[in-house]
């Protein structure tokens, strides 16, 4: 094994990491808010699981990530790619927008389905609204996602 | 475009028809009631207080008791279709029969009695339970306390002292008082349970000994005579005849909910009673006659017409286009296959009567966007046949149908996607046996116009164009409206200036790809854009030099459009998630590949991995796709704000209601 690879490990790992412990947060915030909301009115369930699970896209996509890396570096195939120590940098540069973005959009994400669940349950003919706040915030997690994937396509091995 | 046009109207008619003239209305369903409002020609007409009977409290009544008998209902129905029970039919006419017929008024009763003793049987119930608890520690005590309360010489008591100060309790009080029987009834660990029995006249000076050796005292509270072992199994009889008695009333009410299904129909009957009962206090009286006021779609007019001519004489009505100060309401009116859509427009919010209905053009591209978000030829083929049974098989209604139809057209578009990116459930289709490999060839390798995860960079052109289209299509309908405003200098200064600077943008950037010739015409367009945006966009200043400076600043909202189109990208990012996130799960079930078990590992991990992409792309695919309509398309052109047209009908919860023939 080559040093790069180790350094294309660490891009992985901060991937699935950071942006799963974003998701993790996130999901946390909105489900506390959620249970409460239940508490009131436990008919609610499902609206509120679907808020709550809108978070944790985050996770998914740093997973996906580092999915594609390992994919990449030829874990899956069995044998590992020889990579140079600048590929290695390559690599985990590539991870890092899903990587700080995930993590802090997940956060946010949390936050702001919180809020839209206190929206449905005081006014629930207001789903929709309700729906598109937390998405406005995953954008950026969508364009990081984006970020990191082009930049790992453009990794030369 | 496709908003329903409404129309006004008035219906006078002597006070003696008020009844049956809007039963006819609630019948027919196709007009909505409003309140007269003050500022009118009926300023001084007054209310109707006459409203009649006390449809709340009986509809209270009939909840009450369907809440109490729905808990024996039989449930044969499984899964998905007791969530969408079938309804019954039945005929307005039959159910006004039924109600007059129909003594719910002893059902009620009836249920109301058995849920007053339900209650009291629990009351009692926790009673004996709390004696229960507290006897079982004094159960070894073989005494008959009732007859010792009664006794003239003797009193006891009772209490929990802890095991180092008994013995020292018991010397001290034998050396003190005279004649006094201190007995252990109960041991556990740390504590003893003592029965104390002392001459009356000393029981003073014994609780006083009691008390410098913390003795918790305990006293009874029930009216239970004899042992306490005694007292215990009375207890348990006692309470065997309440488990009895429940039961007894348990049956008694599953009959009574055999027998009175029909209560379901009398809910349905009063909650349209309710809604009668409404309408009439919207309506305003003269000493004989009555006015309402209402709203309805153009279309209608002729079947209430000829509904009124049928069945009445003495009434006029009146029809009016709406007036400027009126807040009109709004119905959608779209083409069959562009009607399920219309459930993202209300998402959002309906339309001004005087503005279009952007659905139609919505309906396009939000087709399209959701087959590239979802792109994937397996999930596209399982949510259009799931959304499909679904509406076939549990005869949907209304906005569930509309929903699912919306759904159903989603699977179809995202099998176009996958078509496009060979997405076929991931890359499952690699793992077929080489035999098959030439169908492998064809779905994939033929039919699929990108290769997203080799290289992504035509896939996202095309996005961003898509994004380009649709941004314009906002621009060029916000023109159109301006143009049928009669604002056709505004249209041009504030639209087709932003149109010719977009284009030239574009064209500027692409100019190494097209022919020289357009560069020059590039250069041109920007310049007019650029000109023309400078010197219109600060018209309403005065003073010339702010003019061309907020003209200059205006230059400012390109940032926006450019931000509008690059949102687009996330066509391109949710459609490769979908895939890579099937192919990763694919994978991870190959590897499950162990000996004996490995097959149904294998299965259950597809399955499982599947559904959930399918559960969380179809998710984002939606809302992602809503979005971009809202935020990027939406912004550009689209005035909501509309309310609702909610015609006076027939609203029912457990049956549907059919007209007579």
């Amino acid at each position: 094994m080559t040093d790069g690879i180790v350094l294309a490990y660490l891009g992985a790992a901060l991937a699935i990491g950071l942006a799963g412990s974003g998701s993790a947060i996130g999901v946390g915030i909105a489900g506390t808010t959620g249970t409460g909301i239940m508490t009131e009115d436990p008919g609610k369930f499902g609206l509120v699981l679907l808020l709550q699970a809108l978070p944790g896209t985050q996770g998914i996509y740093g997973l996906l990530v580092g999915f594609l890396v390992l994919t990449r570096i030829g874990i899956f195939a069995g044998v590992p790619e020889q990579l140079t120590i600048d590929q290695g940098w390559q690599i985990l540069y590539s991870c890092l927008p899903i990587a700080i973005a995930g993590f802090f959009s997940g956060i946010y994400q949390g936050k702001t389905s919180a809020g839209s669940i206190g929206l449905i349950s005081r006014r629930p003919e207001e789903t929709g609204k309700a729906v598109v706040m937390p998405a406005m915030v995953e954008t950026y997690a969508v364009l990081a996602l984006l970020g990191s994937i082009l930049l790992l396509n453009g990794v030369v091995i | 475009m496709a908003i329903s046009k409404v129309k006004k109207f008035h219906i006078f008619a002597h006070l003696s028809i008020k009844e049956q003239l809007l039963k006819e209305l609630q019948k027919l369903g196709c007009a909505e009631i409003i309140h007269i409002g003050g500022k009118t020609a009926f300023h001084d007409w007054e209310n109707i207080d006459d409203i009649g009977n006390n449809t709340n409290a009986e509809l209270n009544k009939v909840k009450f008791c369907i809440g109490l008998l729905s808990d024996y209902e039989e449930k044969e129905k499984k899964g998905l279709e007791s969530l969408f029970p079938s309804k019954e039919e039945v005929n307005y006419e039959t159910l006004i029969e039924l109600s007059k017929s129909l003594d719910y008024e002893k059902i009620y009763k009836q249920c109301k009695d058995y849920d007053n003793e339900l209650n009291h049987l629990k009351l009692q119930e926790n009673k004996l339970f709390a004696i229960q608890e507290e006897l079982k520690d004094w159960e070894e005590l073989d005494l008959d306390l009732s007859t010792v309360e009664q006794s003239k010489y003797i009193s006891y008591l009772l209490g929990t002292i802890s095991k180092g100060n008994l013995d020292n309790l018991i010397s001290e009080s034998n050396e003190k008082i005279k004649k006094i029987v201190i007995e252990q009834v109960k041991e556990d660990k740390n504590t003893s349970k003592i029965a104390i029995i002392c001459l009356k006249e000393n029981t003073e000076k014994v609780q006083k000994i009691l008390q410098q050796y913390h003795v918790e005292m305990y006293k009874y509270s029930h009216s239970f005579s004899g042992t306490p072992a005694q007292i215990l199994e009375k207890i348990s009889e006692n309470m065997k005849e309440i488990s009895e008695r429940r039961k007894q009333i348990q049956i008694d009410l599953k009959n009574i909910y055999n027998e009175n299904k029909e209560i379901y129909k009398i809910y349905d009957y009063l909650i349209i009673d309710k809604e009668k009962e409404e309408a009439i206090s919207l309506l305003k009286r003269s000493k004989k006659t009555f006015v309402i006021k209402g709203w309805i779609k153009k279309k209608d007019i002729p079947e209430l017409k000829d509904k009124l001519k049928e069945n009445f004489k003495a009434y006029e009505i009146q029809f009016s286009e709406p007036e400027e100060d009126d807040r009109v309401p709004v119905a959608l009116e779209n083409h069959k296959l562009v009607q399920p859509f219309e459930v993202i427009t209300e998402l959002y919010s309906l339309p001004n009567y005087s503005e279009m209905d952007p659905t139609p053009i919505l309906s396009l591209f939000y087709f399209i966007f959701f087959g590239l978000c979802l792109s994937d030829v397996g999930y596209g083929a399982v949510l259009a046949i799931l959304c499909y049974l679904a509406i076939k098989k549990l005869g949907m209604e209304g906005g569930a149908k509309k929903l699912f139809t919306l759904l159903y057209y989603c699977g179809i578009s995202g099998i176009f996607g996958g078509i496009i990116v060979g997405s076929w459930f991931g890359d499952i289709l690699n793992y077929l046996p080489p035999a098959f490999s030439s169908i492998r060839y064809l779905l994939v390798d033929k039919l699929s116009l990108f290769n997203p995860t080799d290289n992504p960079l035509p896939l996202l052109i095309l996005s961003i164009s898509l994004g380009i289209i649709q941004v314009y299509t906002g621009i060029i309908l916000k023109f159109i409206d301006n143009v049928n405003k009669g604002k056709l200098i505004d249209g041009i200064m504030d639209q087709i200036s932003w149109l010719i600077f977009l284009t030239g943008i574009i064209m500027v950037l692409l100019q190494n790809m097209i022919a020289p010739i357009f560069g020059k015409i590039a250069w041109i367009l920007l310049i007019i854009g650029i000109l023309t945006l400078v010197t219109t966009q600060g018209r309403t200043n005065k003073n010339i030099i702010l003019r061309i400076g907020s003209g200059i600043l205006s230059l400012y909202d390109i940032t926006g459009y450019f931000s509008d189109v690059l949102s687009y990208s996330r066509l391109f990012a949710l459609g490769l998630a979908t895939g890579i996130i099937a192919t990763m799960f694919n994978m991870l079930a190959e590897m499950a590949n162990m000996p004996y078990i490995g097959i149904f590992l294998t299965i259950l991990i597809l399955f499982i991995g599947h559904v959930f992409n399918l559960l969380i792309s179809g998710l984002s695919a939606f809302i992602h796709d809503a979005r971009l309509q809202y935020v990027e398309f939406f912004t550009k052109f689209y005035k909501a704000g509309g309310i609702s047209f909610k015609p006076f009908g027939l609203k029912t919860t457990y049956t549907k209601i059919i007209s007579k023939n």
